[in-house]
């Protein structure tokens, strides 16, 4: 980029005004991370649309590239070493369709505190030379506070012939000598588990937070939120951390679950304009941090993802409040109210009003989630004993008919014995009601199955369920005599003369009720019925009791219970 | 110029140097399709990185096996912060380095499987003996390399061929500098100055295959030549070793 000769060199000072000694004081910057996020913001501001950082742990260096517009000696004065008296106001619109972010000059102040030496390489656009500044940071930092003398001339420059393109900018940022004490925070190793980032190593907790806070892209295999939250002629920031592409942080569930939108809108509060989504992925949110709604003015995370508080402020318990994820964006307004730390707004009527309406939008889903969730589970149960269970299951996840894993539903690995009354329902009509409450057209066919095929098939492009009926598995099955029956329901007269209950074969195995006849009425449950009316069959034969004398008896036993 | 031979560099990357590199990857790995892991020391600046590039693409190397070379500092930093490199090596010029600091810290790394020299990437001074130094320090690092057995690897010489007379003398005797039993010296068919691009690439040629004989290696020469005006060329020629380990 520079050629060894220099047309000009000399030094220049940094000139800070006392508001932002007295900020810097109070640690606005908590931690390297943050810094980096800093240098980054000015960079965007800088109208870059490639960033490049790299961090070399062994030579202690971090290096930060952007091909924004570049800075020339004026502006290296007047801007990056001049700090905290004309510093624009964030949200006024600079190049690119962009919204400007960071606070110019305090925000590069954040990085002192983390390193001996500061190198900066500069090419402006439309400029033929480069200009080159080192400042010994430690000058400016030393024992955790800060000396920042106006106007001591210091800081080394050089101005050289640049290699690259006229029409091109570039800066380039090195941090050299970092801090021990950081590189040793930096080195730490990730701990067992991932449910939150400060389980993450350094460099990961590092890269997740930088996708956390800054203007990236949404990955592209969420084209969906890329596509709602796109802002045409923005021109969209691309960062690259030790070469590998960071992109928008999409929280997913365990092992990687992925979370689906389940609401997205956009709401007018007074003067703010804001757009939101609602994720789930009908399991937990890892890491927990990732947990409520991020707020993000102008496209930059304003703190961390939060949950407005909704169990404190509505005193409800909100049991899959930690399946929730979202985004809120505001559009239009709000610049004026940002906290200097930029981790909140301060405290306005609409302000107020926004996180009430989001307090409700949880309080709303929480509720859904808890009624999706006891569906899911009947749905297990019902198909607890099918073969190729976990086939079907698949199918019925992927058409969206079950939302929740069967681990996140608490289902009795052995069935209870129920001592409630029992319906007369066939399984197969059981299935039929949840998949027609999703939204799907049932098809019913009684063509004979092995037991080896499916008993329930999902045809995904015509939103069909298709129930085999004759399915040996959807059978209901009781045991009376050591004996295995079929059981069947059909409805016929009671008067006529045949048994009035069922119609039992005995050889094929099969019991036919009549799920019209009151004995189903009593208050016993539907199966002791149906096990002592067979086993009273076989006495019935055994005995040669005439079918009078077994209708008395029915009726007896209707009476008694 | 400049701009000119980056735009080349993708050509030559493309169509020279990709399937350079896959071949050594196959004489080494044979048997891996992906994460060959071959170490590779290239000579690169951050405005074309595509040998980097086509190595990461192509499982052939990754990051963590490349090692960089680039004179200017700050072109060097610039390429620091793409990522894509283990280290890069930000000193004087490279053939300076291997000729005159032999403690240097590139003579640790040794053995490289791929040894990507591409003088023309380090900004070129038109100088009287250029191309000479060039392959003097080619035979020294091949020298070096040598040491660690007779194991396959490839060197990619590229230079700018332009108009300043190269001297065959100067490069006999740099060559006769290193000193190999039985050998009886290098023996260019050209004698003296020769100017024309044609003469050049015949010296050039001729040059890596009495290298091969004097070292007693079983070696593949091939190039590719690229014009960029009547009076420039960038030349680029593979030195294929095919050690003991030929898959």
């Amino acid at each position: 980029m520079i050629n060894q000769k220099i047309i000009e060199k000399g030094k220049l000072s940094i000139k800070v005004d006392s508001k932002v000694v007295s900020h810097l004081s109070i640690g606005l910057y908590k931690n390297f991370s943050r810094a980096i996020k800093e240098l980054v913001s000015n960079a965007y501001d800088a109208e870059a649309t490639e960033i490049k950082i790299n961090l070399d742990f062994k030579s202690k260096k971090l290096i930060i590239k952007d091909n924004g517009k570049g800075m020339d000696k004026i502006d290296i004065e007047n801007k990056l070493l001049t700090i905290g008296k004309t510093t624009p106001r964030t949200g006024a619109s600079i190049g690119l369709g962009r919204k400007r972010i960071g606070q110019f000059g305090v925000g590069f102040l954040a990085v002192f505190p983390y390193c001996k030496t500061i190198r900066i390489v500069s090419k402006k656009a439309g400029e033929e030379n480069a200009i080159e500044v080192i400042i010994k940071v430690s000058e400016y930092y030393q024992d955790n506070s800060w000396v920042l003398n106006n106007n001591i001339e210091n800081i080394d420059y050089k101005i050289c012939p640049s290699l690259l393109p006229k029409k091109q900018g570039e800066t380039i940022v090195l941090l050299e000598n970092i801090e021990d004490r950081t590189i040793t925070q930096m080195k730490e190793y990730e701990k067992e588990g991932c449910g939150s980032i400060e389980r993450f190593g350094w460099l990961e907790k590092t890269k997740w937070e930088l996708s956390q806070y800054l203007p990236l892209q949404f990955p592209e295999s969420y084209k969906e939120l890329k596509d709602f939250f796109y802002l045409k002629n923005r021109i969209p920031l691309r960062v690259w951390f030790d070469g590998e592409e960071l992109f928008r942080n999409v929280p997913e569930g365990a092992n990687n679950k992925r979370s689906e939108i389940i609401e997205k809108g956009e709401q007018k509060f007074g003067n703010i304009i804001l757009k939101y989504t609602i994720l789930s992925p009908f399991t937990s949110i890892r890491p927990q941090e990732a947990r409520g709604f991020q707020i993000r003015l102008n496209d930059v995370g304003i703190g961390l993802p939060t949950d407005f508080d909704v169990i404190k402020l509505k005193g409800r318990m909100l049991g899959k409040l930690n399946y929730f994820t979202g985004e809120i964006h505001i559009v239009e307004g709000l610049n004026n109210d940002l906290m200097l730390d930029r981790d909140g707004f301060y405290y306005t009527e609409e302000v107020s009003k926004i996180y009430e309406f989001f307090r409700d939008k949880l309080t709303k889903w929480d509720h859904e989630f808890q009624n999706t969730a006891k569906e899911d589970k009947a749905i297990y149960e019902t198909l607890e004993k099918l073969p190729n269970q976990e086939k079907i299951i698949q199918d019925l996840k992927s058409v969206g008919i079950i939302k929740f894993d069967k681990t996140n539903l608490r289902i009795p690995k052995a069935p209870i014995v129920r001592k409630d009354k029992k319906e007369i329902v066939t399984l197969s009509k059981k299935i039929s009601d949840i998949a027609s409450k999703k939204g799907f057209t049932i098809e019913k066919k009684r063509s004979i199955r092995n037991i080896d095929e499916n008993p329930i098939e999902i045809d995904k492009e015509q939103k069909k369920v298709i129930i085999h009926e004759e399915h040996p598995s959807l059978f209901e099955k009781i045991r009376v005599n050591n004996k295995e029956f079929s059981v069947k329901y059909d409805q016929w007269n009671i008067t006529t003369k045949i048994d009035p209950i069922c119609k039992l074969d005995i050889q094929k195995k099969t019991v036919v009720f009549n799920k019209n006849h009151p004995i189903f009425n009593i208050a016993l449950d539907n199966t002791i019925i149906m096990e002592f009316v067979i086993g009273f069959q076989f006495i019935a034969k055994e005995e040669k009791i005439s079918i009078s004398a077994m209708q008395k008896i029915y009726r007896l036993f209707e009476k008694m219970f | 110029m400049e701009e000119t031979i980056l735009r080349l560099k993708t050509d030559i990357a493309n169509n020279f140097w990709k399937n350079k590199f896959k071949d050594i990857g196959h004489v080494i790995n044979p048997r891996k399709i992906k994460n060959k892991n071959l170490k590779v020391l290239t000579l690169t600046n951050s405005r074309n990185m595509d040998e980097i590039r086509i190595l990461n693409e192509e499982c052939i190397s990754s990051k963590i096996h490349i090692l960089a070379w680039c004179k200017n500092s700050i072109e060097a930093l610039s390429l620091d912060a793409e990522g894509k490199v283990n280290e890069v090596i930000d000193e004087i010029e490279f053939e300076e380095t291997i000729l005159n600091c032999g403690q240097h810290k590139i003579f640790d790394r040794l053995p490289f499987h791929i040894l990507n020299i591409d003088f023309s990437s380090q900004e070129i001074e038109i100088l009287n003996g250029r191309i000479e130094k060039e392959l003097k320090s080619i035979e020294k690092i091949f020298s070096e390399q040598k040491r660690f057995g007779n194991s396959s690897f490839i060197v990619m010489y590229t230079t700018l061929l332009e108009q300043t007379a190269v001297n065959t003398t100067t490069i006999k005797n740099n060559s006769d500098q290193f000193l190999v039993s039985s050998w009886h010296g290098l023996n260019l068919s050209k004698s003296n100055n020769i100017n024309s691009i044609a003469d050049k690439i015949l010296t050039l040629k001729e040059f890596f295959q009495q290298l091969a004989q004097k070292y007693n290696v079983n070696a593949e020469i091939e190039d590719h030549i690229l014009t960029i005006d009547s009076n420039n060329s960038l030349c680029s020629v593979s030195f294929f070793i095919n050690g003991d380990n030929n898959g």
